[in-house]
């Protein structure tokens, strides 16, 4: 993948990721330095890549995070804990799939497809994709850091 | 032949071909969250047909496998050169098994992702996922897969 598409298909998901997550939850988040999430309790979300490029974005949050956000997608408190999963899902669907119609649209051919969201949670979480090349972009905002990192072979 | 059946096929080809003997267990559906397991290789899939695969192993299984595919050396953590092994079996399995698919359209898969922790749950999709169990030697290991 040419270094250009590649810059500009992070900065798709950037205006996406802020973009959605300001519709659907009134989140504000804007980027910053590298910053951990302190919380033990992590939520990543993998979206896979195909097409001419392949790929794949992750998405991570800590819990308080993720349950913030599903409280405002929801428009109230949390009663299953399914909710906060198939948010996560809706969540990263909307803006992954934004972000793929935008480069897709500025690079004829290119073919970019997504596959499914999959949501992970747990403690010590570790996601590692072997032999892609990827851009951690971080963000913060009043309810905490998330980071949304993009990676593609070849590059 | 159905996705079940060809993953069935592909493991129990492809693994002991590295000298790890492998036996079909069962299969049952799951929930949609379910727990997973210490060490889990997620492949999206789309084109002919859309959803993930996630295969899934305890943390010892995961090192003897990667020990087994590099001639016996010993793995007492998952390093990049191990997530890079077991990525790649990962793939060889779902590569097999959707080659068998007879899809219209070519089934294009994404780069394997691994995933590790503890207490860890994971949702593959909204609907209900297939979970096939594989005897691994001594050890058990699971394929979930589910197709939008």
């Amino acid at each position: 993948m040419e270094e250009e598409k590649f810059n500009t298909f992070v900065n798709c998901v950037s205006d996406a990721f802020r973009n959605v997550a300001d519709m659907v939850a009134q989140f504000e988040f804007k980027e910053c330095s590298k910053e951990r999430i302190e919380e033990k309790k992590k939520y990543s979300v993998v979206v896979g890549i195909v097409g001419k490029n392949k790929g794949r974005i992750l998405f991570e949050a800590g819990g308080s995070l993720v349950k913030k956000l599903t409280e405002a997608m929801n428009d109230g408190p949390i009663s299953n804990v399914m909710d906060v999963y198939i948010c996560l899902l809706e969540f990263s669907n909307m803006f992954c799939g934004n972000a793929a119609t935008l480069i897709n649209n500025k690079y004829r051919g290119s073919d970019m497809r997504l596959t499914p969201p999959a949501v992970f949670s747990g403690v010590e979480l570790q996601v590692i994709t072997p032999n892609i090349h990827s851009i951690t972009t971080y963000y913060k905002s009043e309810h905490g850091i998330v980071t949304v990192d993009i990676g593609f072979e070849g590059v | 032949m159905d996705l079940k059946e060809q993953l069935i096929q592909s493991s129990t080809n492809i693994l002991p071909q590295f000298g790890l003997r492998t036996e079909f267990q069962g299969a049952i559906e799951e929930n949609q969250l379910s727990s997973a397991n210490q060490v889990n290789i997620l492949i999206g899939f789309s084109g002919g047909l859309t959803g993930n695969m996630v295969v899934g192993f305890k943390k010892t299984t995961a090192f003897k496998v990667i020990s087994t595919m590099m001639g016996g050396v010993d793995v007492t953590a998952l390093d990049v050169i191990g997530s890079s092994a077991i990525g790649e079996i990962t793939t060889m399995i779902a590569g097999n098994a959707m080659a068998g698919m007879e899809a219209k359209t070519p089934i294009i898969f994404s780069p394997p992702t691994i995933v590790t922790g503890e207490r860890i749950f994971l949702i593959i999709s909204r609907l209900k996922a297939n979970k096939l169990t594989f005897r691994l030697g001594d050890d058990l290991f699971n394929i979930s897969f589910c197709l939008e």
